[in-house]
């Protein structure tokens, strides 16, 4: 059976197409596993703030259901890194973000959020 | 370099193949109907140079992105929804143009539909991508 070239060609293009994406996930797979043991390393090694320790004991209580006990997220997004100002972080504790996180308002005092954000400022 | 020259980066390359793929669709099928024979020609090469940017700023867009994302590549709420939208737009396109690259004037007109009809799909998912992409970035303001 003589195989078309139209349909060759589409056949050598979704090989590269499929390695390209898989090459590209894969890579992506690896380097987040590298950075995830660099930063569980680089955390184990630093001393704590009071603060950020306490912070750290919310998480686990309230969020790490969600977001990972490592805060690498799960149900949540990685909260690693995070690019939002105290104020904005502060505002999505408190009022959470609809039909996505619950808000804790009701829950964590302000000094108890003011330990979260310093505890999420520490993980940059 | 750190994640805000990234972030950057990925907003300015994003609007490549967001606009591009559907410029490039738009040539070609002007390109089919066009009465006149040379500009037909240039209306197809025309069409071709977008899809190849497209696809060149959509590796810049996905590397920049990973970077951002801290390698994540699918995520929770928008970023999964932004994401169940990009991996397929990457694909296609890529498949789409190393297809074109390889059959340059000598596909069917069939064969050529097909092209279309898969650049359009492509040019729509790109254009979900964009919009999951923009309430991440709003989510941050």
């Amino acid at each position: 059976m003589r195989i078309p070239g139209a349909v060759k060609a589409a056949l050598f293009a979704g090989a590269i197409a499929a390695s390209m994406l898989g090459g590209t996930l894969a890579f992506a797979e690896y380097m987040q596993k590298k950075s995830a043991a660099q930063s569980s390393l680089s955390s184990t090694n630093s001393p704590q703030s009071p603060l950020v320790a306490q912070g750290q004991h919310l998480f686990l209580m309230n969020c790490a259901h969600c977001h990972g006990d490592d805060a690498r997220g799960d149900e949540g997004p990685d909260l690693h890194g995070l690019r939002k100002t105290d104020a904005r972080l502060s505002a999505l504790i408190n009022n959470g973000i609809k039909g996505e996180m619950p808000r804790f308002n009701q829950k964590l005092s302000a000094s108890d959020v003011q330990a979260l954000i310093a505890f999420l400022n520490s993980m940059k | 370099m750190g994640k805000e020259f990234w972030l950057r980066v990925h907003g300015g390359s994003t609007h490549f193949p967001i606009v591009l793929l559907g410029v490039s669709v738009l040539f070609d099928v002007l390109g089919l109907w066009w009465p006149d024979r040379s500009a037909r020609r240039g209306l197809h090469f025309a069409g071709f140079g977008a899809a190849l940017i497209a696809v060149g700023g959509t590796f810049v867009a996905v590397a920049s992105g990973l970077l951002i994302s801290n390698w994540s590549t699918l995520g929770t709420g928008s970023l999964l929804r932004h994401h169940i939208f990009v991996w397929p737009v990457f694909g296609i396109s890529i498949a789409l143009v190393v297809w074109r690259l390889l059959m340059r004037e000598r596909a069917s007109s069939r064969a050529f539909g097909i092209y279309l009809i898969g650049m359009f799909a492509a040019s729509a998912l790109v254009l979900a991508a964009g919009y999951w992409g923009g309430e991440l970035a709003l989510a941050g303001q």
